[in-house]
């Protein structure tokens, strides 16, 4: 059996590790909980290392590795991940200007936290990682419509908890 | 001030993102880690697969034919199991089964029956029904397995292309696969086994799941000049190709329509294992020969996954006087269409109905061998020692597996009873 190409391996890990994190972190609003699953997709892809020939396969193949785990860990019964039906208190009062600080941070985690999980997926892919739609949806492995679906239903879902001058930054990402 | 994109926003919520610089050879240690643990239970020479019995026998007993003209109506079902193969008998739900399979079979494939009382066949426990088929004039047959069960809704689909998991570079991999949901709605997967001379299909709705799986290597038939299994034999004309594979999914699919999903369960109540236990015990000491102290407090250990479906892992080590070492395990899996991997030992039973074994020789002797029990079920013992030349670890191992079975598969009910 060929040995792994540890270099390369490396070098994907030393390059990618960061980005992988904060979109790991962005998926589960957890910092431990993002680490773990980097740890787990890294991990998947160093035994899977020789099957990505190349190398600019790795990021895409990566990033699979890691949807599939995340979506996989909110479906499980023991590790189910309930999407709640009321976002509890702080609404958002839409002042942009805070948005920096600790509050606009805690009212947006609560917002990606009562958006579905593939929702949620969606609306990272697409809006940090910059994704296109199409992109996404082979990802995901589902159609483009579904794609654009799921957008359209997470933003809702930020727009109802994030306020409304926000509202309006929101609405123009979907343009 | 110009409002924030989304994109800043997600910015703005990575504070307190862990100031920890990367150190990739940590994650080299984690992979090197995990695949050490994969193979180091692997039996010398290699990854082995340990078939489960089934229909295959290398030489077949006398051939019957085609018994299309005489399958009764669909629904009817016959509860003589009159004109229906020792294999369907009077359940009316593998009747049905039957009607549909024989129905989707090629113009020019035809079911081998056997009539020999020295290969009784036994029905399995549950909606599956294994049978023998042979292209015309081809003097060879090929095994075929259909089995269904209620769509698990509460888990994912199984990815076995995108998702391999524990088996990725395995001989339980599925190549040239495809897996995906089609415009009806129905979720599919379909793979070959190509180092195990299988393929595979599932097709599954929102209320049952079909898998079929069937031999692409040939037996011959009584008076065929075709080369016995495994010497010299080639995967060569099948009797089912994909879409053949996939027409028999869809017709046992359409034709359980309407059943009770919850009548499909099949398996064994992990209580009733642990009651057998003694029993187990007892069978693996005649074997050794020797009393069994078993290592560590539970005999057995008890790891109930999911007690509604009664998933779980049972399992106990034991020493003898004289150093040998013995492991059993019995696990239940989630449901009979995706292979489930014990960790701790590294064996991933398989939705062919085998086992896979991974991990480098052991020093010393050991064995290793295990068996399918129902649909979802499976049986795994190693017998080992730091003597190279104690023969006992292979004899065990091989001898033990019937009357390990013969305990178990009695224990196994169709509908599943629930925790």
């Amino acid at each position: 059996m060929a040995a792994i190409d540890e270099a390369s391996y490396r070098e994907f890990v030393s390059v990618r590790r960061r980005g992988l994190l904060r979109t790991a972190y962005l998926l589960t609003g957890d910092w431990h909980a993002a680490e773990d699953l980097v740890q787990d997709t890294l991990t998947k892809l160093y035994l899977g290392w020789r099957r990505v020939r190349r190398r600019e396969d790795a990021p895409s193949y990566a990033r699979r590795t890691m949807l599939n785990a995340y979506v996989d860990s909110t479906r499980r019964p023991w590790r189910r991940e309930y999407v709640v039906a009321a976002v509890p208190d702080r609404m958002g009062d839409g002042d942009p200007a805070d948005a920096g600080d600790p509050d606009t941070r805690t009212r947006l985690m609560r917002a990606l936290a009562g958006v579905p999980p593939k929702q949620r997926a969606v609306l990272v892919l697409r809006f940090w990682e910059d994704l296109s739609v199409e992109q996404v949806a082979e990802l995901l492995d589902c159609s483009t419509g579904n794609v654009k679906s799921q957008t359209a239903r997470g933003l809702e879902r930020l727009r109802e908890v994030l306020g409304p001058a926000q509202l309006a930054s929101i609405r123009g990402e979907v343009r | 001030m110009t409002e924030p994109t989304l994109k800043d926003l997600f910015q703005r919520t990575l504070t307190g993102e862990p100031v920890r610089p990367v150190v990739a050879e940590e994650d080299v240690a984690r992979g090197k880690a995990r695949q050490q643990r994969m193979r180091r239970n692997r039996v010398a020479g290699g990854v082995a697969l340990l078939a489960v019995a089934g229909v295959g026998a290398a030489v077949l007993p006398a051939v019957v034919g085609d018994d299309r003209g005489n399958v009764p109506a669909a629904d009817a079902g016959d509860p003589d199991g009159g004109d229906y193969p020792p294999q369907v008998g009077d359940d009316p739900v593998k009747q049905r089964m039957w009607d549909a399979i024989v129905a989707a079979l090629p113009a020019d494939v035809e079911v081998v029956e056997f009539d020999d009382p020295a290969f009784p066949v036994v029905p399995e426990a549950g909606p599956s029904i294994d049978v023998l088929l042979t292209r015309a004039d081809s003097g060879a047959a090929y095994s075929m397995g259909v089995s269904l069960e209620p769509t698990r809704t509460d888990l994912p689909e199984y990815r076995p292309c995108t998702e391999p998991g524990l088996l990725e570079g395995t001989m339980s991999q599925w190549q040239n696969c495809e897996e995906g949901r089609d415009d009806d709605g129905v979720y599919r997967a379909a793979g070959d086994l190509v180092d195990l001379s299988a393929s595979v299909v599932l097709a599954e709705n929102d209320d049952t799941s079909v898998t079929v799986r069937w031999s692409t290597r040939p037996q011959p038939l009584p008076g065929s000049d075709l080369p016995a299994s495994g010497q010299g034999a080639q995967p060569i004309d099948p009797a089912l190709d994909r879409a053949a594979g996939a027409a028999i999914g869809d017709a046992v699919l359409e034709a359980a329509a309407g059943l009770d999903p919850a009548g499909l369960t099949s398996g064994v109540r992990l209580d009733d294992v642990v009651a057998a236990w003694p029993e187990l015990r007892g069978v693996l000491e005649e074997a050794v020969g020797a009393e069994l102290t078993p290592v560590g407090g539970d005999d057995p250990a008890v790891d109930v996954q999911d007690a509604e479906h009664q998933v779980g892992t049972i399992s106990a080590e034991y020493t003898t006087d004289d150093g040998l070492e013995v492991e059993l395990w019995f696990w239940q899996r989630p449901r009979a269409s995706e292979p489930m991997c014990v960790e701790q030992i590294m064996q991933c039973s398989s939705i062919t109905g085998g086992q896979e074994l991974l991990g480098p020789p052991e020093a010393g002797g050991s064995g290793e061998s295990g068996v399918a029990v129902g649909l979802r079920g499976d049986t795994w013992i190693r017998v080992s020692t730091e003597d190279p030349g104690d023969e006992r670890p292979g004899t065990v191992t091989g001898g033990v597996l019937q009357p390990l079975d013969e305990v178990l598969s009695p224990l196994v009910r169709s509908p599943a009873g629930g925790g």
